[in-house]
């Protein structure tokens, strides 16, 4: 019995001790292979979310004969799904460099670049990079190129492997750029003949970005006006041109005063009503003296203003057909060229003639007062009554407009813009944009200034198209349709501040990068702010009284969202796509109605989850707080900011405010919705400042 | 744990080992004792329940943190908390009558007319029931597995993706720690269960130790660090001291950290897993001796 019975248990107990070996094995192993390395093949930049171009630059690009291929990167994160591309490595070194940047993506698993190794690569006059010799013969020449054939942008060669040209005289659209080749050679040869010299892949990683970012438009916004009220006293030194013309007395019509005067002299318009069209083609200063009213045929445009430095001063500008662009420009698409074109385009030909549809459309139609080529010119005290368009400014850089009020019609559909300004950065205040398509629309206006203007009933307020580095403040929005400001195309460091706008549809839309929007005030939207831009700055912003606070639009968490005050939304927050963005920096976030939980003073020690079921009523429903204090809740928010490129798309505040930042806005308003939850005695900043 | 129903099976059982020739060192009465454990407490109506209640709380806490639609890292993230709660719950509700329901009825006394040494009584309970909690634990954990593929399956039409470090591994590796941790709180649940005299103390005992098990240590620990007893250098390895925070540690720098990137060590692994080890042999230990007395 015994003898059978012990090989029986031998058998038994040598499968057991084996499987124990197996599953300890397994178990070891699970714990000793690498998970976190495996490294992807590239894939087409197309499909990655890319960063670092504006449509503008995008499109111009496209439209070139050349074959022009900037440098790019793609980057696989550990922890976020999206392929991030990167336009100029710089721009990635840059990136990476952000503080918060690998709490957002985690760290790359792998990272592509250009490889321009063998691709006969030359750069054209402004110095971009042109390819000549592309992706079939490159393919077949192997080497450590890896995958990825489409559309000839199909060479990357791994980040670390590569050797990068600095210094040489290549350029993106945005400024120098470093140029990666998969072989020493070539790089060699490149150096040759466009200079710069080889560095590795950590010396690129330390290559100094240009003072291009948020914090660098924040900075630089007190210059920027200075430089707009210099501009301004400049032109409103035109008013004071010597009168030699007066009609009526000298002449009879305010046209043939115009061309009786001398140049650099005033005409003096005297109260009455003028039934003309005027045409303005030397420097001149047209001013009123009372009540002036120029008033066309309602067939056309009435002022034509074609020659530099003209002002026009405190007439009354009535009378103007009707011709608008219509459907086209109303509902957004440029689809072809509705009648004739009005402008011959300057410089709208061979790689600019990619927004010639843009300028036939927009510029067109009847006016007010139309300015073409005509720079430095002044648009005072005008009051503008029309169907159509309100002011035209084309191709007139330098030019003001301020003072001046435009109503247009109350319909939108069957109006035009307060102005349009094509080609013309200069700044636009104090203005007043009543009905009409957009109050002010601008079109490759770079750094102009929309300021102190009050905008109502209109479509939109503010429309940027392809217009970078613009300063929009202190405007008065309410009842647009669409939006009080659209920032469109994504343009690059635009400055969005101290704006106050009530009644939109969605008060601020911004796009782009690296912009600016601080201190506005939008209350009683349907939306208040809708985010799209990417590695921008929103702050000390009040959001009060909407049916959604902040609409989390860009797909890449790459924005500062901090030390807003978010009251009495319905939502405060919604999220479109994406990951998880953390809304704090620097172990500072936002104030938000509702947010529970004990504080130090200044910050509330209990992550605020806007866009979380419990959290988000908060501030509405009773005993939302009570349910919010559940374990089952805190287990679940303990980590929930861990690894933010691995969560849904939902916003976090892993440090909320206990006391509002623009609280002189909530006491001026008289709010009582705006309980500190501070503790007394706390001493801290904010603290302090709500206590004064 | 043990229904009426059950006791006929629990006589033929214990009439099996009767070949005291087999000597008490044969591994024979360890695999009896284990497969008299598995029939008559592991593998009943109860544990259905309690293996359906422990999967729908899972679930409801990933699908509600909104973990599971995303990937497997963001549910580990989600199921630490709740399972440092839960998993030391179910081990006691397995644990603590064990050996002290034995004694109770008398088994004991049955058992000790056998050539059965202590440690094989201890070690053959202990093992029954953790097959059966790893088994609930480890089964609940990898159904979790089928929604994350479904949901992770969906992919954005514009843009190409990656799973970056979010692989099953390591939630493999979330499920083998998780399992660990079970064990050794399975073995602190047996040595109170072997310690304890009555029924009535055995529960309010388990009660405490539950308590001091969940909170008592890490609250210690931080304690100990505020008042400088652990210098800040070593609390990475002192965390391995509460049981808790040595399998927070385990699954933060196993799974989570491969993917979060660079920052601050969360643990120790080595100290946690030694840590996680001393608990489990130190209570067995003292089951033995407390079922020896």
């Amino acid at each position: 019995m015994s003898a059978e019975s012990q090989p029986r248990i031998e058998t038994r107990t040598v499968t057991a001790v084996s499987i124990l070996v197996l599953v300890v094995g397994l178990v070891a192993g699970l714990f000793i292979v690498d998970l976190g390395s495996a490294t992807p093949e590239p894939v087409d930049f197309d499909e990655t979310v890319s960063v670092g171009l504006t449509l503008e630059d995008e499109l111009r690009l496209d439209n070139s004969d050349a074959d022009i291929e900037l440098p790019k990167v793609q980057t696989f994160y550990s922890q976020y799904p999206y392929v991030v591309g990167y336009y100029g490595v710089e721009s990635f070194a840059a990136e990476q460099r952000q503080p918060a940047h690998e709490q957002r993506f985690g760290f790359p698993n792998a990272i592509y670049v250009t490889d321009y190794a063998g691709r006969d690569v030359e750069l054209t006059e402004t110095g971009l990079p042109v390819t000549g010799n592309s992706t079939a013969e490159r393919t077949a020449t192997g080497g450590h190129n890896h995958g990825g054939t489409a559309g000839g942008s199909g060479n990357w060669v791994l980040a670390e492997e590569a050797v990068y040209v600095v210094d040489s005289e290549a350029r993106t659209p945005s400024g120098e750029t470093v140029m990666p080749f998969g072989d020493r050679e070539a790089a060699e040869a490149f150096v040759e003949s466009y200079g710069g010299e080889i560095v590795g892949w950590e010396a690129v990683l330390e290559v100094p970005a240009g003072d291009d970012d948020a914090e660098a438009v924040r900075g630089r916004i007190a210059d920027r006006h200075a430089e707009a009220n210099a501009t301004v006293d400049s032109r409103t030194r035109l008013r004071d041109r010597p009168v030699e013309t007066v009609v009526g007395e000298d002449e009879p019509t305010v046209q043939s005063a115009i061309e009786a005067a001398p140049p650099n002299t005033t005409v003096l318009v005297p109260e009455g009503t003028y039934r003309e069209h005027v045409d303005v083609d030397k420097p001149l200063t047209l001013r009123a003296d009372g009540d002036a009213r120029i008033v066309g045929n309602d067939n056309g445009t009435v002022v034509t203003i074609t020659a530099n430095r003209t002002a026009f001063v405190g007439l009354n500008v009535s009378g103007v057909g009707g011709s608008t662009p219509g459907p086209t420009v109303t509902d957004g698409h440029s689809t072809g060229n509705v009648g004739g074109a009005s402008h011959d385009h300057g410089d709208t030909v061979g790689d600019d003639s990619w927004d010639a549809d843009v300028e036939d459309d927009y510029a067109q139609g009847d006016t007010a007062i139309e300015v073409t080529n005509a720079e430095d010119v002044l648009v005072d005290e005008t009051e503008i009554h029309t169907d159509a368009a309100g002011i035209i400014l084309y191709a007139s850089p330098g030019s003001v407009v301020r003072g001046t009020t435009v109503v247009g019609s109350e319909n939108y559909r069957e109006g035009h813009m307060g102005i349009v300004a094509m080609r013309s950065p200069g700044v636009i205040e104090n203005s007043t944009f009543v009905g009409g398509l957009d109050g002010v629309y601008t079109h490759r206006s770079e750094g102009i200034a929309v300021r102190g203007n009050e905008m109502i009933d209109n479509r939109m307020g503010i429309h940027l198209m392809f217009t970078s580095g613009a300063l929009l403040t202190d405007n008065a929005m309410s009842g647009q349709e669409t939006a009080g400001i659209y920032v469109m195309t994504g343009p690059q460091r635009n400055a969005i501040v101290g704006n106050e706008i009530r009644d939109t549809e969605t008060a601020i839309s911004v796009g782009g990068t690296d912009s600016y929007v601080a201190e506005n005030v939008v209350t009683e939207n349907d939306l208040g702010v809708r985010i799209e831009a990417t590695a921008s700055i929103v702050e000390r912003n009040v959001v009060a009284d909407n049916r959604n606070g902040i609409e989390a639009w860009a797909l890449l968490p790459t924005n500062r969202v901090t030390h807003n005050d978010f009251v009495d939304n319905r939502r405060h927050v919604s999220v479109s796509s994406g990951r998880l963005r953390v809304w704090t920096h620097d172990g500072e976030g936002n104030y938000w109605e509702g947010a529970i939980g004990p504080t130090d003073g200044t910050v509330i020690q209990r992550p605020y989850t806007p866009t979380a079921p419990v959290d988000g009523r908060l501030h509405q429903v009773d005993g939302a707080a009570t349910l919010a204090r559940a374990p089952a809740l805190d287990a679940l928010a303990g980590f929930q900011g861990a690894v933010p490129g691995m969560r849904a798309d939902e916003v976090i505040d892993v440090a909320p405010l206990c006391a509002p930042v623009n609280d002189e806005w909530f006491e001026a308003t008289e709010r009582t919705d705006t309980e500190p939850i501070c503790r007394s005695g706390g001493g801290s900043a904010a603290q302090t400042r709500y206590d004064d | 744990m043990s229904t009426p129903t059950e006791s006929p099976e629990t006589s033929g059982e214990t009439a099996e080992p009767t070949e005291p020739a087999r000597g008490p060192t044969g591994p024979g009465m360890l695999f009896a004792i284990v497969r008299r454990e598995l029939s008559t407490a592991v593998v009943t109506w109860t544990s259905l329940g309690l293996w359906i209640g422990v999967l729908g709380t899972l679930l409801a806490i990933t699908w509600f943190g909104g973990g599971v639609q995303v990937g497997y890292v963001s549910t580990i993230i989600d199921l630490l908390t709740p399972l440092e709660l839960l998993i030391p719950v179910i081990a006691f509700v397995i644990g603590y009558r064990a050996i002290l329901g034995d004694e109770r009825r008398g088994v004991l006394d049955v058992l000790r007319t056998y050539p059965v040494k202590p440690w094989q009584v201890v070690l053959g309970t202990y093992a029954g029931r953790a097959i059966g909690l790893v088994a609930i634990v480890t089964t609940a954990l990898s159904f979790l597995m089928f929604p994350i593929v479904v949901t992770e399956s969906y992919r954005p039409i514009f843009y190409a993706t990656h799973t970056g470090s979010n692989s099953p591994g390591l939630f493999l590796r979330f499920i083998v720690l998780t399992a660990c941790f079970a064990m050794v709180v399975l073995a602190i649940a047996i040595a109170i269960s072997a310690l304890a005299g009555t029924t009535r103390t055995a529960i309010t005992v388990a009660g405490l130790a539950l308590f001091a098990l969940l909170f008592g240590a890490d609250i210690g620990l931080v304690f100990a660090l505020s008042r400088g007893l652990i210098a800040e250098s070593s609390l990475v390895a002192s965390l391995a001291i509460s049981p808790l925070s040595a399998y927070r540690g385990l699954v933060l720098e196993t799974t989570v950290a491969v993917t979060a990137g660079t920052g601050p060590r969360t643990a120790s692994p080595l100290a946690s897993a030694v840590g996680l080890l001393v608990w489990w042999v130190g209570s067995l230990a003292i089951a033995t001796v407390a079922v020896d007395r």
